[in-house]
Formats: C-alpha cells, structure tokens, sequence
C-alpha cells in the first residue's frame, strides 16, 4: 500500500479557530508528479510560439473549405456519391504535424476529421490540399467530437465530477466537507465510494470513475476515510448510503461545475424547491415531493435494502436524476444549502437521505463551501 | 380538514410494515395530494386492483395517493 502523509492548512480563514487545522489528504510522490496542472502563461520558455501568418494559413484554408456552414449544409444535405463530405470535417486548428502517429516537430494547419479516409474516398469540397499560404497541412482522426460531460478527468474535481470506488462504476462527487476529525473529505455514497460495504478503509478513490476511465494508481483523488455499512436483506433500516474519502484541495474543488455550495445544512421540507449537480443529468432542478419516506432500494448484486425517513424527489423541467448521479448533494435552489444526499431513484422519482441524518452517520463538522 | 405532516408520519409509522409487506408496494411517505395539501403516498411497482383496494380500505378518511416509481434502484 501507498506511503502516506499528511499537511495542513488554515483555509478557509473562517474556520480558524472553529475547530482546528483542517488536515488534506496528501498522495504519494509519484502519484502527485503524474497530475500535470496546465497553467497559460505568456512568459513559459518551453512553450513555441506560432507564426502569425500560419494563424492566417489556418484561417484562409476554413474560408476556402466553407467553414462550419458547409460542415452544416452538407449534414442537412448529405452527398448522393458513395464518398465522404464535408460532414466528415470536425475543424481546423494549427498543430504540430503527425505522420504515423507520431509528432514531427513542424507546426502545420490541422484538418480535424472524424474518420481519416484517402483522397479518392471523399468529395472534392471536402479534399485537404497538401499546402495553404506556403504552410503544409495535416489532417487527424479524432472521430465524433462530443461535450465533455462531468465524466472527465478533473483537478481540482468540482463537485458533480464522476468518481468511484476501484471496483464501482460510477457516482458523483457530493461536496467537500470537513469532519470531527478535521480531515477535509468529499461526501458521496457508500455505494460509490465504498463498493456496498466491499471496501476497505484506505482503500483507492478514482477520479473518474472506472467507467469513466478512471484508473489506479494514476486517477486516485483520495482515499476512503469511512462509510456507514448497508443493511441488506430489507428488513433493518437503513438511514443514510453515506460514505467519505479523505481528500485535498488540489485534487478535489469546493464548489460544484455549476455552483458554489453555501456551507449551512438546512432541513428539507415539503414543497421546497432543490436542485443538485451530478456525473450523468450535471444541474438539474426540482421539489421535494415528499418526506418521511419508507422504501426498498434494489442494490443489484448485493441485495435489497430498506430506507426510512428518507426524502422525495420530482425534477422540474426533466427527470431530477439518473444513474451516475449517486452522491450528488441535493440543495435548496435558491440558497444552495445541502439537504440531502441523492442515492436512489425509480421512473421519474428520485430518493435523497436527509442531510441531518448524514451529517450524523458521517461525522461530519462543517461544510466546506 | 387539512391532516399535518406529523399526523401523516404517525399514520405512516403505524402502518409501514403492513404496507411494504404488500406485494407491488415499494414504499410509502408524506406526499403531495391533488389538492396540493399533504397525504400519505404509496409508491408502487405494479400494484394489482386488489391490493390497490385493500390499501385504500386500510387507510379510510385519511388523504392517499398512489404513485408507480416502478423498482427504485441504486443510482
């Protein structure tokens, strides 16, 4: 297992004196030297500086191609001949020159493609010349170019980011908070971070999730701190699917990809108006349609498992949450206060633990928005 | 009369294990009635005519209303 060691901290400046230093979790050397922060800055000696007339060789061969109008046009309009068209362009960009995969130190204007096919294979419009402005071209395969979803590889990772346990899918970071020990940790399920009860403590925290293509020991964010262990079987109730992992600032970020969390827990109530930030539906909104809920949760392999005094969820607008959204901090709309820990869901309802319960089960002394 | 919330939760309580012993209920809270006032929801999985009706007889004079969630899952 991993050596590891602690630092401290007194941010942020209100909770000097509150309770003490709060302690991150501070990863392995190597693991931290594999994290590469990118920084713009003008003043980087090793970064290569680009020929403004390429700039323009770049921008002239968009004009001659069409630009993304034609990109559009030839979507709304796909060509008869059993070639491939403007719709195979993804964009243009200037770049470092690639033959066989590999970099050739030259800088040239990039044709973005999403399948990379000869000459003869696409339509006249859609042919690369060899040369724009006196600059030699290039064109690269990327395929379909989609949104990055909160399934990316982020650091710090907001909350909202897809994280896991090594041998979980996917859930969703909740928010950071500090508990009675003082150790600063993110909140998420236990059935995210700690497998349904099939973790160890100390056990490796990816960021993203597995499925996400999170992997050991390269994407670690933390690792697990504790978790409230799940009563399968539906007869003994279960309160929380509450799990920690100790973490720092550096790998995991106080605010969420849509907005800053208010560091107040407050208690849900009928008819109040929430909203959440997770790895799958990213912010969405909602209302607490109900409370003191019984259910029984289906964990799959691991059984079923029966909840009380839990929350109700309805989204407005669209479904409030989906798979991949475990873990995600369910808080009021207006003031983004936490009030629930989203964990389950059926048709277009979703189940969050009260957020008193949770605070409760894991420990925890402060929020940290 | 307008039932409170914690009318409902000492109703819900007493009859929990009744309810969730009943097949295609999944679970029961304080929800919102069509007149938008609180009442006990019952959360099914494909609740069949008569469990509908011996849950509606169970809770005689007290606001319910059903909702198929269909199986609640870990998300």
């Amino acid at each position: 297992m991993a050596k590891k060691s602690t630092k401290k901290t007194t941010k942020p400046e209100e909770l000097v004196g509150v309770g003490g230093e709060v302690i991150e979790y501070d990863a392995t050397k190597p693991i931290d030297d594999e994290i590469v922060e990118i920084e713009a800055s003008s003043s980087d000696p090793s970064a290569i500086e680009i020929d403004k007339d390429l700039i323009q060789a770049r921008e002239a061969l968009e004009h001659q191609m069409g630009g993304f109008s034609a990109v559009a046009s030839s979507f709304e309009a796909p060509s008869d001949e059993n070639v491939a068209d403007m719709s195979n362009i993804v964009g243009w960009g200037v770049g470092e020159k690639t033959v066989g995969g590999r970099f050739t130190g030259d800088l040239a204007v990039k044709v973005y493609v999403a399948e990379k096919l000869a000459p003869s294979e696409v339509t006249e419009e859609a042919l690369v010349p060899e040369e724009v402005g006196g600059y030699r071209t290039d064109v690269e395969e990327v395929g379909d170019v989609s949104a990055l979803r909160f399934t990316g590889r982020y650091r710090p990772a907001p909350g909202g980011s897809s994280v896991g346990h090594t041998r979980v899918t996917a859930g969703t970071i909740g928010c950071l908070v500090i508990r009675s020990n003082n150790h600063l940790c993110m909140l998420s399920n236990n059935h995210v971070l700690a497998n349904s009860n099939s973790a160890r403590i100390g056990d490796p925290i990816l960021q993203p999730g597995p499925i996400d293509g999170g992997r050991d020991p390269r994407d670690r964010i933390g690792t697990l701190e504790q978790f409230t262990p799940l009563q399968f079987g539906g007869t003994i109730p279960n309160l929380v699917d509450a799990a920690v992992a100790w973490t720092s600032l550096r790998l995991t970020a106080p605010a969420t990809h849509s907005y800053q969390i208010t560091p107040r827990p407050i208690l849900a109530t009928l008819g109040m108006a929430v909203r959440k930030c997770g790895r799958t539906t990213q912010p969405t909104l909602g209302i607490i349609t109900g409370v003191s809920v019984s259910i029984r949760v289906n964990y799959g392999p691991a059984g079923m498992a029966l909840f009380r005094n839990q929350l109700q969820v309805r989204g407005v607008g669209s479904v409030f949450s989906q798979g991949g959204d475990s873990g995600s901090v369910v808080v009021t709309a207006g003031t983004r206060q936490p009030a629930g820990l989203l964990f389950a869901g059926g048709g277009d309802v979703t189940f969050a633990n009260p957020i008193g319960a949770v605070i409760g089960a894991m420990g925890i002394r402060q929020f940290y928005g | 009369m307008a039932w409170t919330q914690k009318q409902l939760t000492e109703i819900i309580e007493r009859n929990e294990t009744w309810l969730l012993n009943q097949t295609g209920v999944v679970g029961v809270g304080v929800g919102f009635g069509g007149d938008g006032n609180a009442c006990v929801e019952v959360l099914t999985d494909g609740l069949s005519p008569a469990v509908h009706r011996s849950v509606e007889q169970r809770f005689t004079g007290i606001p319910l209303t059903f909702t198929n969630t269909g199986p609640v899952k870990a998300l």
